[in-house]
């Protein structure tokens, strides 16, 4: 009731067209629209107002042309022409807009239409010389074995044509304002060109895809500050809902509207507390959690792979040979820093495991006293592609460093933490 | 092409986005096909200036699929979808510069030469007179078609805030093309 109190009848006319009066305020509307010709004139410019608002939003459908230059900017080789996204015009659209611009084109069609019998004609004979088959979806191939020889003389996929009418949310079925409210259906379809005279819709082109592997996306110069942030803009910020699409499950709002990461770059420290060394001697060495340290930069190439770079610093058993004026002398567990590439191997999540995943690491590199090789097994945790945190037992060995003595190799097992982020 | 998509929910197309390639550009497509309509009539008439309107429905749709993952759950994409396009046109709105350029002015006049009737035209240059809030509540509640309470949860005001702005905006609608209006009702009155 407070529309009634805080609101004029002119109000109510609005309210009612757009199937927000409740039916008290209905009944107050009628019963003043009998013998008001004022509301009544009102009600009427309200109606042709719903009107020409409704018959304005048929015409605002994206060109072709912005389809096909939005799908090429999203990194989808074909454009829009393979998507069935072509022809995103309404029918009330092209009855009128297409009826406009028909004539201009009309000299035009035929010998359109005739070019694309020929190229169709084309295709089928040397798809069918190729053996070129059409699999379900739309790409081509050619046949292995040359068994299933089939001509393609039209694209069996048909595009899917989309007319839903329905006004999602409240059901406002029985009331005048759904009726002017239904807006523009959108037609899909792929290739279409209409004839005036018989306004029958035709194919006229076949688009072979010839590639399974789309690129990877990037539009750099989109910038997570770009979007408004909830936390920055309460005001802006999208309470839970349940309207618009029935059949989503319960509402808990939109999630994270940041940019999620890009750069597929991981950056890692590394703990090394060592356990156990192949050459056990009366080299002591203090009892620390953090013996050695490593940094590792890896490029991710898919969810279970990675590969980078890697370095650090290692102390091992082992004498090092400094020869000076004075003669030889062995440099007692010498630092020894380090550098090389590393692979690194992961599992799927593991559910049971809390979504902890195996890890393997292979690291191979030089240090001035010989070639390292560095393997890692353990666990890592990556719970939202951020930070991540990796435990692992670790293998050392390094070969042929000049002892000048028989030992031409020494290792050791380590226990190694990590803790990286991705970029 | 056959879209495997077409049943598939909102829900499941957005997770697909974070998927194969395969995928993500069959999910994008039908995201697409659903949705394209209302965002593209939300950016031209909240913006006005078509070009860039449509800059921003092109945005819009890519920063959607920069940000899908198949780790996040969504539950009303096609809020989703507005929203962002809401964020882009805000931003641009606070960056525009104050007065209409001519060339804007060109622009709206060479786009209507074409698409619109007399009073369709009339009536979306009158859109631009209304002040943003109000101009985006009819937009929402006009050509995308949402409820009010629906617009109260995008705008983020109450209800009777949402029915106020509507009412007001269709209010000053008609008194600015009331002549049309009229000359309209003429001449549907008369057989016309």
């Amino acid at each position: 009731m407070e529309i009634i109190q805080n609101n004029s009848l002119s109000d109510l006319i609005y309210l009612f067209l757009d199937g927000e009066a409740d039916s008290t305020q209905q009944d107050l509307l009628f019963k003043n629209l009998a013998d008001n010709p004022e509301l009544q004139s009102e009600f009427q410019d309200a109606v042709t107002l719903n009107k020409s608002l409704s018959a304005d939003s048929k015409n605002l459908v994206p060109s072709n042309e912005l389809t096909h230059n939005l799908f090429v900017k999203a990194g989808f080789e074909s454009g829009a022409a393979g998507s069935g996204v072509t022809g995103i015009v309404s029918e009330t659209t092209r009855n009128t807009f297409l009826s406009g611009i028909i004539g201009k084109i009309k000299s035009s069609i035929i010998p359109a239409s005739i070019g694309s019998v020929i190229t169709a004609a084309l295709l089928t004979t040397g798809m069918y010389l190729l053996d070129i088959d059409f699999h379900s979806d739309g790409r081509a191939a050619v046949n292995q074995g040359g068994t299933q020889r089939q001509a393609v003389t039209q694209n069996e996929n048909t595009i899917p044509v989309v007319k839903s009418e329905s006004v999602h949310g409240v059901d406002k079925s029985n009331q005048l304002s759904n009726v002017i409210r239904r807006r523009a259906v959108p037609v899909f379809s792929e290739n279409i060109q209409t004839t005036p005279e018989n306004n029958v819709e035709t194919v006229t082109e076949n688009t072979l895809e010839t590639t399974e592997n789309i690129p990877v996306i990037f539009i750099p110069d989109i910038q997570p500050s770009d979007l408004v942030q909830m936390n920055d803009k309460p005001e802006l910020s999208y309470r839970n809902n349940d309207f618009i699409h029935l059949n989503t499950p319960p509402s808990v709002g939109f999630g994270d509207l940041s940019i999620p990461t890009k750069l597929n770059v991981l950056v890692e420290v590394k703990g090394i507390n060592n356990l156990a060394y192949m050459h056990q001697s009366n080299m002591s060495e203090s009892k620390v959690f953090l013996n050695n340290a490593a940094l590792n930069v890896f490029r991710k190439l898919n969810d279970n792979n990675y590969i980078g770079f890697s370095g650090g610093n290692e102390i091992l058993r082992m004498y090092e040979v400094v020869e000076d004026s004075n003669g030889i002398n062995f440099l007692n567990q010498p630092n020894m820093a380090w550098g090389g590439i590393i692979y690194r191997g992961l599992s799927d999540k593991i559910e049971i495991l809390g979504n902890l995943q195996l890890i393997f690491d292979c690291a191979v590199g030089f240090s001035k006293l010989g070639y390292l090789v560095k393997p890692v097994a353990g666990l890592y945790y990556n719970p939202e592609n951020s930070f991540t945190l990796g435990l692992g037992i670790e293998g050392t060995g390094l070969l042929f460093y000049n002892t000048r003595s028989d030992t031409k190799g020494t290792g050791k097992i380590a226990l190694v933490y990590s803790f990286g982020y991705n970029f | 092409m056959v879209n495997s998509f077409q049943n598939t929910p909102d829900s499941e197309l957005y997770q697909y986005l974070g998927g194969s390639n395969q995928d993500k550009e069959l999910a994008f497509r039908e995201i697409y096909k659903r949705h394209s309509a209302k965002v593209y009539a939300y950016c031209r008439r909240v913006v006005g200036n078509k070009e860039i309107a449509e800059d921003l429905f092109q945005d819009t749709f890519l920063r959607l699929l920069q940000s899908s993952s198949r780790d996040k759950e969504m539950v009303n994409l096609s809020g989703y979808i507005i929203k962002i396009a809401r964020n882009l046109c805000l931003k641009h709105k606070s960056h525009q510069e104050e007065f209409v350029s001519l060339e804007d002015f060109e622009i709206k006049v060479e786009e209507n030469t074409l698409e619109r009737t007399e009073v369709t035209n009339i009536i979306s240059m009158a859109l631009e007179l209304l002040g943003d809030d109000y101009r985006e509540a009819l937009v929402l509640q006009t050509y995308d078609e949402l409820s009010y309470n629906e617009i109260a949860e995008i705008q983020g005001v109450p209800l009777t805030t949402v029915r106020n702005r509507i009412v007001r905006a269709k209010q000053k609608l008609r008194e600015i093309v009331q002549p049309y209006l009229a000359d309209n009702n003429n001449y549907e009155s008369n057989g016309g």
